[in-house]
């Protein structure tokens, strides 16, 4: 319970922190939204006008309160751009995404497993040197790339893809949910190949250790001290390495959303920097770094329930 | 254990080589060409567009490629044709008064807006008083049309079909500003479903994702052909060139020149212009430029041929002072332009002192690829005068805020868009003007250009704005470049495809071909 406590303490100073960085950060770089909105042809009076009724000419650190003091109930205020309440906004995207990151990281874990450990049994065999290859191409590819590629050969060429077919899963749930298959696949290519290589060499790595030989020398078969010693003990970094990949899935992939034209966070995350858009900007900010830090606290709690050691 | 992963390849790149086939002969069925047959009516297309609308109020959208898209929803008093003359649409018929002083407009019956309601002069006044910024509350979201208003004195409703705008000074140019939408003056939701009185009526918007649109069927006019238009909005023109490749786009403006070659089998290219000026802009008003020997030599510098021929396969109408020739009599075809000419360059950068090199910045819209490939070009132009140039990308808020405004830069590579009249093109280049970004500075030009605002008589307007152009050339403003090709890929089984000489899509004209 404490550790509970203690770790939505460091969520709520962690958020505060970012939040105030991006705020800043956004009153350094030129331009602001009623530039942004009222184009080229604005005069100077119109321009302070609509400065005015979206409240960008106060202190800095005014507006950060302001909206904090929003932001603390609930109420993530209207997007500058499209006038549109930047809850419902996000909300909107975020059914893509996560169903994005939920089929990429089933794919990670169901296929680095199996090809990190397939190659160890000799390491530098046969084997092994084709799951290196193979990941070496996995993390070389370039994700956009990647994205035409599929799109070309199963869309295009094979049609078991409907190319720009995304629905709103409201619409079509069904169609949502097989569209996104592909491009989740588009996503967890380099991350597979990083993954494959990290538990390649990590179980290499524990396999020369001293424990290993003792169970060896117990009479334990080969698989049974894969699965029952060294797996656990490789479990510790992998787990640490999947809780970023979910971070980062979870934030939405820019350059995927805009292969398969998605409508997802990134895109959105985006359009709103460019575009001045405070209020959204802050919320997507604060609804990543929230899944970073919350991905993080998971892996602490799996530590303690692999490793009773960590307390 | 390894033969059986080597016959599982075997297998899969069999039926994968199978299957490539079987798409291969799908392709085959496809009847070629239907030379322009005849129009059906009904039928459902997607037009893909690059650029998120930024409003769906006709009033406070900006980006030419909102107003593209919203061409088909409103209209104003008049809308422009496809030739570039203004015709009647809210209104029946309009005069001029002799002494350019006060514009009459005759409001046609029974205009429906697309929530059943009739048209009214309370409307116009409305509409017409938003626009200009006349209203006594404005919404400060509303982009005040400085053409407007500075022209215009007074709007009023004489009877109940007769609006009478009268100006503050005597101005011929003002009908291309009274295309701005006519919306019902007592509406609050023009944001979120706009209503107007065009051919097509909104029917839903998602951010980043479609403007839908349907056919109106009480549109006073020749009615649309087709039932129902979906804007789709892609994140540039690389993720839509995928699904115009698997056929699921209809239309598509915006294509570059390789794209438009790969697409020729299964879409017609449609050749038009962009309708804007694009140039070099250099601030006049900073060294080096501040010279005009300076500018001079990098008119001379700049290879404008070779750019079209690299960028554009050669297509593109080059300019040579700071007007189109989609501006039709204003524009001044006697010009002869800088000739591309390294030794000229050279001399006249040794006369304004810079006969060891020189270095420049060059600050450029990221968001455009097409400017920053123009830029490269330059650079690689300017190496051959001892010029180095350096590209700094910055994205369009950036560019719009430090350079278009706050004027502190040395040189950009932009185009500029304009509304039809002669003196939008060129109004910014007045000493005085707030959009004078290369702060171009010339007491002639300003008197000729007042001149040519309130001459009435067209041959001496005519002569005046020809006059402009030229001082622009001599002065050396900027290096002008072109007026780039707008490359359009068109569905086989449409017609009716039209470019305007502004910047808009109208789906009215569009139909599937009848089979």
């Amino acid at each position: 319970m404490k550790f509970i406590l203690k770790k939505i303490g460091t969520l709520i100073i962690t958020l505060v922190i970012i939040s105030f960085l991006s705020f800043l950060a956004f009153s350094l770089i030129p331009g602001d939204a009623a530039v942004a909105n009222l184009g080229m042809d604005a005069d100077e009076a119109a321009v302070e006008a609509l400065r005015e009724e979206l409240g960008l000419n106060r202190p800095v650190i005014v507006q950060y309160g302001d909206w904090l003091f929003s932001a603390l109930q609930g109420d993530f205020g209207e997007s500058t751009q499209y006038h549109l309440p930047v809850s419902e906004l996000v909300a909107k995207r975020l059914p893509a995404t996560i169903t994005l990151a939920i089929y990429s990281m089933i794919i990670i874990t169901l296929v680095s497993f199996p090809l990190g450990m397939l190659g160890t049994k000799k390491p530098d065999g046969a084997m092994d040197t084709a799951v290196t290859v193979l990941s070496q191409i996995g993390m070389a590819v370039p994700q956009f790339f990647l994205g035409i590629l599929l799109t070309f050969f199963f869309g295009i060429l094979l049609n078991w893809f409907t190319v720009g077919g995304y629905v709103n899963p409201q619409e079509d749930l069904g169609g949502f949910l097989s569209f996104l298959l592909l491009p989740a696949v588009a996503v967890a290519v380099p991350k597979c190949a990083t993954m494959t290589r990290y538990i390649r060499n990590a179980v290499v790595a524990q396999k020369k250790m001293d424990y290993v030989r003792t169970a060896r020398g117990k009479g334990n078969s080969e698989k049974r001290l894969l699965l029952n010693h060294v797996l656990i003990n490789v479990m510790m970094p992998v787990v640490t390495m999947l809780a970023m990949m979910a971070a980062d899935v979870l934030a939405g992939s820019i350059v995927v959303e805009q292969v398969f034209n998605i409508p997802g966070l990134g895109r959105l995350l985006i359009t709103s920097i460019s575009n001045r858009d405070y209020p959204v900007v802050q919320a997507i900010v604060i609804y990543i770094a929230s899944t970073v830090v919350i991905m993080n606290t998971l892996a602490d709690i799996m530590y303690q329930k692999l490793d009773p050691r960590v307390r | 254990m390894k033969r059986k992963l080597l016959l599982a390849l075997l297998m899969f790149s069999v039926t994968t080589a199978l299957c490539a086939c079987k798409g291969g002969t799908d392709k085959g069925d496809t009847p070629g060409d239907i030379s322009s047959g005849t129009p059906a009516v009904g039928g459902e297309i997607v037009v893909g567009i690059t650029q998120d609308l930024d409003s769906l109020d006709p009033h406070v959208a900006v980006a030419a490629g909102t107003d593209e898209v919203l061409f088909n929803v409103f209209e104003g008093l008049v809308k422009p044709d496809k030739d570039g003359n203004f015709v009647e649409a809210v209104a029946e018929s309009y005069v001029i008064s002799e002494d350019a002083m006060t514009y009459t407009f005759t409001l046609r019956e029974n205009v429906k807006f697309h929530n059943g309601k009739v048209v009214t002069v309370e409307d116009v006044v409305y509409s017409v008083k938003r626009c200009a910024g006349l209203l006594d509350v404005q919404d400060p979201n509303v982009l005040v049309d400085s053409a407007l208003s500075g022209a215009i004195s007074e709007v009023v409703a004489t009877d109940a079909h007769t609006v009478v705008i009268k100006l503050k000074a005597a101005n011929t140019e003002l009908l291309p500003f009274l295309t701005c939408a006519i919306i019902p003056c007592d509406y609050e939701n023009q944001a979120t479903a706009p209503v107007g009185t065009g051919p097509f009526k909104f029917v839903s918007y998602a951010p980043l994702e479609s403007f839908v649109v349907e056919k109106n069927p009480d549109y006073y006019g020749t009615p649309a052909y087709l039932d129902k238009v979906t804007f789709k909005v892609y994140a540039n023109s690389d993720a839509a060139f995928l699904e115009l490749m698997a056929g699921k786009v209809h239309v598509f403006p915006y294509l570059t020149e390789e794209q438009a070659a790969q697409l020729s089998q299964k879409y017609t290219i449609e050749v038009g212009t962009m309708n804007l000026v694009q140039a070099m802009f250099l601030n006049n008003g900073v060294a080096p430029f501040d010279d005009v020997r300076v500018r001079q030599a990098f008119c001379h510098a700049v290879n404008r041929q070779e750019i079209l021929d690299m960028l554009s396969g050669g297509r593109g109408t080059l300019i040579n002072s700071g007007m189109t020739p989609g501006l039709a009599s204003y524009y001044n075809d006697t010009i002869a332009g800088y000739e591309y000419s390294v030794e000229k360059a050279k001399q006249l950068l040794a006369d304004a002192g810079y006969a060891n090199g020189l270095e420049i910045t060059l600050t450029v819209p990221s968001n455009y690829q097409y400017h920053m490939d123009t830029a490269q070009v330059i650079v690689e132009q300017l190496k051959k005068v001892g010029v180095t140039a350096k590209i700094v990308p910055v994205e369009w808020a950036t560019w719009l805020s430090d350079v278009y405004k706050g004027r502190d830069y040395q040189a950009t590579v932009v185009g500029l868009d304009f509304n039809l009249a002669p003196s939008d093109v060129v109004k910014r280049y007045n000493s005085t003007a707030s959009n004078n970004f290369m702060n171009y500075n010339n007491a002639e030009f300003d008197a000729t250009f007042a001149k040519a605002l309130a001459a009435v008589e067209e041959q001496e307007k005519i002569a005046a704005y020809k006059d402009l152009q030229k001082f622009l050339y001599e002065d050396a403003a900027s290096v002008y470049i072109q007026d780039p090709a707008l490359l359009t890929a068109v569905s086989k089984e449409l017609g009716g495809y039209t470019f305007y000489p502004v910047y808009v899509q109208d789906m009215a004209l569009v139909y599937y071909k009848e089979k």
